[in-house]
């Protein structure tokens, strides 16, 4: 199958005041049509930068350099009316925080239809019956009754599917999650990602979904990506680097978790030390001093990813948990 | 001054799905008016009360500054001036017999027009409304743009000229900007009249609103029109000149607060075309200070025209108010004082509640 959504050697230097710095070096992921790709990782490490990129968000002083695939087209250097025919029509992005990204002052009406129309030359009529049907798709009750509301007339869960149904308005072929649940209460936490799943089996959207909730991916996930300071350490099918992780930063993601998905027998505790900002990121292997299984070698050379036949990859040369090895 | 109050809007989740929340209220509540009310009643009468007494302290003589040359040495003449408009009763006395008159309607009769303050007043009220409706249009539709102009440029040579430009017409003086370009425009350049309302001789629109320009177009006089749009145009645009200015700060640190809104991201995620984006998410985003502001630049419209009105004989409230006070015309002064603080408690009124019509999480005096 080709890839929906193939990012190659992602790279991005964000603007700050002591000059650009790199927040995301050498991101590699791919998306599968119909699948739920998941990306985890502390917060810092450039989950966020990485699809603000994809979709060419990020501010024009921003250096994005790579690939980004939307099935087969490059969209990284796209121009900016281009970009705009692929924003919200191809690819669509739910954002962490419902409250903050709806406009306060418009209609949930408004704001559910001004793409549609923009996109699809729907008319006003014709985009607003649409509107309820996504509304009812959301699983929103009234959803005739909401098109004239405003964002602060309801709840965070009620917003974020609000929010999902923006999304899907104009049936994209990926959706980007990026912690859609982070700001909810964790009561309706479940019920928004099993919304989104149970969209992604009707229409066949492939969802990228970012989430720091290991215990999410390994219920909705198909791929896994972990990032570490802007990087891809470990990648592949989500059971596969839940059970058997092989990067020593995902094995300790997992001891962080009081979770059985950790099958490492290192018991329960988080990871010592902090993680790197990214103007002053550890040499070599960034995770090396936070590392218990470091060797000389990691504080020097940046580690090439190894790839396993299961497509299974990891960036982890001394490889402490490769099978028949005891740490 | 705004008592309008932000609903926090982050409601739990735990609320039952199915059940809607309450529809939107109205934005303005009962209680609120009677409290403005009130607030209006005790404000007027602070405010008379002050002009009382500072033009009953102040050392000079309402008679040798109204009676002739003549009647001036003539004592009985002047005690007949002091007789009838009461200047040697005590200070209670008049202030009380002042406020009985208010209750009734009265404001006195003006001393330099000999006419009901009452009528006098509303006589000029729609050369200045005209007047500051005027300067006010023109300091939104300029200024706005120019702030987004100078957020979107933001530190680029086009911003630094603009705010340089606006910090200097926020601290000029209106009426000196007014002599200036009176000598500019009409003696040098002749392109302007130099002042009034009409032309020398020209006859007034017959009277709907008083305000000339709107009368003229109503009456359908396109002459009288354009001769009346001729002679608002410089006033006005001076009077607009700090609102402008005023207008393009604030509008740019609104453009540049709001810009970096998620909404403003996730719009643009959405695919909107950039100057959609602006328009209807970021411009929108910024409405309620840009009302702040030009509720604060129509106040201040009012006040300059005191001395504004005076430079372009523009015989509206503004020299009503100026010539009162050198006449020392204490009625006539206290009248205007009174209405130019009605006016202040209106705008701030109409301000308010626009606030509760541009953003729904607001309601006005909760
Ligand atoms: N506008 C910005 N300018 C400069 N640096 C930024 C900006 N936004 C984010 N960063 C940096 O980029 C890194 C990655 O951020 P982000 O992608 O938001 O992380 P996350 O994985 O939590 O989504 C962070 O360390 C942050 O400091
Ligand atoms: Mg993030």
């Amino acid at each position: 199958m080709t890839p929906v959504l193939e990012i190659r050697d992602l790279r991005v230097k964000m603007p700050t005041p002591r000059g650009h710095v790199t927040v995301v070096d050498g991101v590699d992921l791919t998306a599968e049509p119909e699948s739920i790709a998941g990306i985890a990782g502390e917060s810092g490490s450039g989950k966020t930068i990485t699809m603000l990129a994809v979709l060419g968000l990020l501010p024009p002083d921003a250096i994005v350099e790579g690939s980004a695939r939307l099935a087969g087209r490059e969209l990284i250097g796209l121009p900016e009316r281009e970009l705009r025919a692929v924003r919200g029509r191809r690819m669509a992005m739910i954002f962490q925080d419902p409250l903050a990204s709806l406009h306060p002052m418009l209609t949930i009406g408004r704001q559910l239809t001004d793409h549609m129309r923009a996109h699809l030359g729907l008319g006003r009529a014709k985009a607003r019956a649409r509107a309820v049907e996504l509304l009812a798709e959301v699983r929103l009750p009234d959803p005739a009754g909401m098109l004239d509301r405003h964002p602060h007339e309801f709840s965070g869960g009620m917003r974020q599917r609000v929010a999902i149904a923006m999304a899907l308005a104009c049936e994209p072929e990926v959706i980007i999650g990026d912690e859609p649940t982070t700001a909810l209460d964790v009561t309706v936490q479940a019920g928004i990602l099993r919304l989104l799943d149970r969209l992604r089996r009707e229409s066949g959207v492939t969802v990228v979904l970012v989430t720091h909730d290991l215990g999410v991916m390994s219920a909705l996930a198909d791929t896994l990506s972990v990032f570490y300071s802007g990087r891809v350490v470990e990648t592949g099918t989500a059971g596969t680097v839940l059970r058997r992780p092989r990067h020593p930063y995902t094995a300790g993601l997992l001891a962080a978790l009081p979770s059985p998905e950790a099958k490492v027998d290192q018991g329960v505790r988080p990871i010592p030390g902090t993680p790197p900002v990214p103007g002053d990121r550890p040499s070599g292997c960034a995770f090396h001093p936070r590392c218990p299984h470091g060797v000389d070698q990691c504080a020097v050379e940046v580690p090439a990813p190894v790839e396993l036949d299961d497509r299974h990859r990891f960036a982890c040369p001394p490889d402490p948990f490769a099978a028949g090895r005891t740490s | 001054m705004t008592n309008a109050e932000k609903t926090d809007g982050r409601q739990t989740d735990g609320r039952r799905r199915g059940a809607l929340p309450r529809r939107r209220r109205s934005p303005i509540s009962v209680a609120f008016v009677v409290r403005r009310f009130l607030a209006t009643v005790v404000l007027c009468l602070a405010v008379t009360f002050v002009v009382f007494l500072l033009s009953n302290v102040i050392p000079a003589d309402p008679a040798s500054a109204n009676l002739g040359d003549a009647a001036r040495s003539d004592p009985e003449a002047v005690a007949a001036f002091r007789a009838k408009y009461h200047l040697d009763d005590g200070l209670l006395t008049q202030y009380g017999e002042f406020l009985q008159r208010l209750a009734h309607g009265d404001l006195g009769t003006s001393i330099q027009t000999q006419q009901p303050v009452l009528s006098d007043l509303a006589d000029r009220a729609p050369a200045t409304a005209e007047l500051a409706i005027a300067a006010v249009f023109m300091a939104v539709l300029v200024g706005v743009p120019l702030g987004m102009v100078s957020a979107l440029k933001r530190d680029r040579p086009a911003d630094h000229l603009l705010r340089t430009v606006s910090l200097t017409g926020m601290s000029v003086p209106a009426f000196w900007l007014g002599l200036l370009a009176l000598q500019l425009f009409y003696y040098r350049l002749g392109w302007v009249p130099g002042g009034g309302r009409l032309p020398v001789g020209g006859e007034p629109p017959p009277s709907v609103t008083g305000m000339y320009t709107l009368d003229a177009l109503l009456t359908g006089r396109l002459g009288t029109f354009t001769d009346a749009v001729h002679h608002l145009i410089l006033p006005a645009l001076i009077l607009a000149t700090p609102g402008i200015a005023l207008l393009t700060r604030f509008t740019r640190a609104a453009v540049l607060d709001v810009i970096s809104e998620d909404y403003v991201r996730a719009a643009t995620a959405k695919g909107l075309k950039r100057s959609t984006v602006l328009r209807r998410y970021v411009l929108r985003g910024a409405t309620p200070l840009v009302i702040t502001v030009s509720g604060l630049a129509l106040a201040n419209v009012f006040v300059a025209s005191v001395l504004v009105e005076q430079v372009f004989s523009w015989s509206g409230l503004g020299s009503y108010a100026y010539q009162s006070a050198v006449r020392l015309d204490f009625p006539a002064v206290m009248g205007a004082c009174l209405c130019i603080t009605l006016v202040y408690v209106t705008i701030n009124l109409v301000v308010d509640v626009l606030y509760g019509v541009v953003d729904p999480r607001i309601r006005v005096g909760s």
